[in-house]
């Protein structure tokens, strides 16, 4: 793996560079939003801290100046840590603000991630101290490579092989036809969603660049092939739906090109590798360790939209394990319905939220609700052994759950109560009979 | 050396994986970027004004609005029977909303005369195996509609 000194720079400088952008935007996003009537109360200080722009803005140019500091510092720590402190304390804010997480600001803070952790295996590992700044370029490129194996993984967890069937991306493209106004991007969209063939190649290849962007790290052939097509990808979502990554888009187009070969030729000859370094296995084995901590970590500790992660399927794949419908539905299971009983598909609830879709596993069923891009998902199911839960809406033999998620329960609690009202005056005498007939 | 790089940028991308997946999230910046990774529906409704001559257009084409009822007040149709077309589909509800409040906001005022229009949806609904979708045009109401320029 090999690296010049230059590249080593530009990526520094890159990375830092949009690092610095995302807590600018998120910095003017809480500015902007954060109005005390709109924001739901919680627990903790998020509240207070949010709404002070003061300290906001002083938490920005705190990451800015260390951000600063990280690039013109090679091979240091210090300023790289206080960024992401940074950027961790805005993100948080943001989503507050926000009502949900805006993804686009995670990309470029792994990858900061990764720089600042091959520096620090290199340096608990004491590595020689050229070779220190190689193993966090290396860190850096695998963390963006596995931001894309994870959008790649959760399509197939939350869909299968389905996700790469046209349909998928003829429905998208549907949804963003006239989005927000027509535009003249309105005839791109309107052939994908009448070539099918079109959609599922865009689907097929959507899902080969996520999952292959576990290559990243390889080399520079692969980075600037792979960097391409992600680019294209990037463009493509633009094109269909008016959604862009400025920040990752930016850093592909860093990370993935020899710059520092195009701009400058060289004036030296590349440096030899260094010679293998002491304590070889120390990254892997921190590595192994972190994982094994973090998978013991019980899930139900997170309060967040709960998938099931892959490890636990193979886990059931091989041990045919009988799980919760609770947890059945929320993974997706079910067949997809356009009615339940008085809900269907597309139906408006109160305070702007919409019936996303409606899944049946008889006898029971998975309502999911929608707004902004906010989904939460409501579950008709069989009350269990222990009895009603606290709070828990009962009918008959069933009663109306909901999966915790990011969004705030405040939120959708109107649009839960009507599903209530509607469910319960559709019922009748025998709602036992009725949500079985229903989720038929 | 190259091994070294490899196995360690592979024991990140795993480490990675692990915590975004198991803790579902909740360490930033690890994240399993779920946009769009769920099943959806097999049909969409799309609002559209189909105007005296046949022509198709965007309601926020047309700035001089006068609807028989309160556009705040369409909502998608109810259930219906399984088999009505024009039941049971999915809508964006943003999209809607502000289509919505565009013809509310544009009353008819002065101007040319109003023409009659028909504001409907288009409900696209795609085959489970795959293929072109079909298309049904389900009216929402007959409004007079027009430009403030000719």
């Amino acid at each position: 793996m090999s690296w010049d000194p230059r590249q080593l720079r530009v990526w520094r400088l890159g990375i830092a560079a949009v690092v610095a952008f995302d807590l600018v935007r998120m910095a003017v996003d809480i500015s902007h939003l954060a109005v005390p009537s709109l924001l739901p109360p919680v627990e903790d200080l998020t509240y207070g801290l949010a709404l002070s722009h003061a300290l906001v803005w002083s938490v920005c140019l705190a990451g800015v100046v260390a951000l600063v500091h990280h690039a013109r510092a090679p091979g240091r720590m210090a300023g790289a840590v206080v960024a992401l402190a940074a950027t961790a304390l805005l993100f948080r804010l943001d989503t507050y603000v926000r009502g949900e997480p805006n993804e686009s600001l995670a990309h470029a803070s792994a990858v900061l991630w990764g720089w600042l952790g091959g520096t620090a295996i290199a340096r608990l590992g004491r590595w020689p101290a050229a070779a220190r700044e190689r193993l966090a370029a290396t860190g850096a490129a695998a963390l963006l490579g596995a931001t894309y194996v994870a959008a790649g993984a959760i399509k197939l967890v939350n869909s299968g092989l389905a996700w790469a069937q046209p349909i998928r991306i003829q429905m998208l493209a549907v949804q963003y036809l006239d989005h927000p106004h027509p535009s003249w991007l309105t005839p791109l969209r309107q052939l994908a969603v009448d070539a099918p063939a079109l959609a599922g190649t865009i689907a097929v290849a959507t899902l080969a660049l996520e999952l292959g962007g576990g290559l990243y790290f390889v080399g520079p052939r692969v980075r600037a092939i792979l960097g391409t097509g992600l680019l294209a990808m990037h463009l493509g979502i633009w094109a269909l739906t008016g959604i862009l990554f400025p920040s990752v888009m930016a850093l592909l187009l860093v990370l993935s090109f020899p710059w520092h070969r195009w701009l400058a030729p060289p004036r030296t000859p590349e440096p030899p590798e260094p010679a293998p370094a002491p304590r070889v296995w120390l990254g892997p084995a921190v590595c192994a360790l972190a994982a094994a901590l973090v998978l013991l970590i019980p899930q139900g500790r997170v309060d967040r939209p709960a998938v099931h992660p892959f490890y636990v399927a193979f886990l059931e794949g091989i041990q045919h394990i009988d799980r919760p419908v609770t947890e059945r539905l929320r993974d997706g299971e079910g067949r997809l319905t356009e009615h339940l009983g008085p809900l269907h598909a597309g139906q408006h609830l109160d305070g702007g939220w919409t019936i996303a879709h409606l899944r049946v596993l008889s006898p029971s069923a998975a309502i999911n609700v929608e707004r902004d891009g906010a989904t939460v998902q409501l579950q008709l199911v069989p009350l269990p052994d222990e009895g009603l839960p606290a709070d828990a809406w009962r009918l008959g033999g069933f009663y109306l759950r909901y999966e915790r998620s990011a969004v705030p329960t405040e939120r959708f609690q109107a649009a839960m109560e009507q599903l209530r009202a509607l469910l319960e005056g559709a019922a009748g005498a025998d709602p036992d009979q009725s949500v079985r007939h229903w989720a038929q | 050396m190259r091994w070294l790089h490899r196995l360690t940028a592979l024991s990140f991308i795993l480490l990675y994986l692990a915590i975004a997946f198991h803790l579902e999230d909740a360490v930033f910046p690890t994240r399993r970027f779920d946009m769009f990774s769920q099943p959806w529906g097999h049909s969409y409704g799309l609002q559209l004004v189909r105007l005296p001559g046949g022509e198709v257009v965007h309601p926020t084409s047309l700035d001089r609005w006068d609807c028989p009822t309160d556009p705040a007040t369409v909502t998608p149709p109810g259930p219906g029977t399984p088999n009505d077309p024009c039941a049971g589909f999915h809508v964006n509800t943003g999209t809607e909303r502000t289509v919505l409040e565009w013809v509310r906001s544009h009353p008819a005022g002065e101007g040319p005369p109003l023409v009659p229009v028909e504001f409907f949806r288009r409900v696209y609904r795609f085959p489970e195996g795959g293929g072109a979708p079909t298309t049904v045009d389900c009216p929402i109401m007959t409004c007079r509609a027009g430009t403030r320029t000719p």
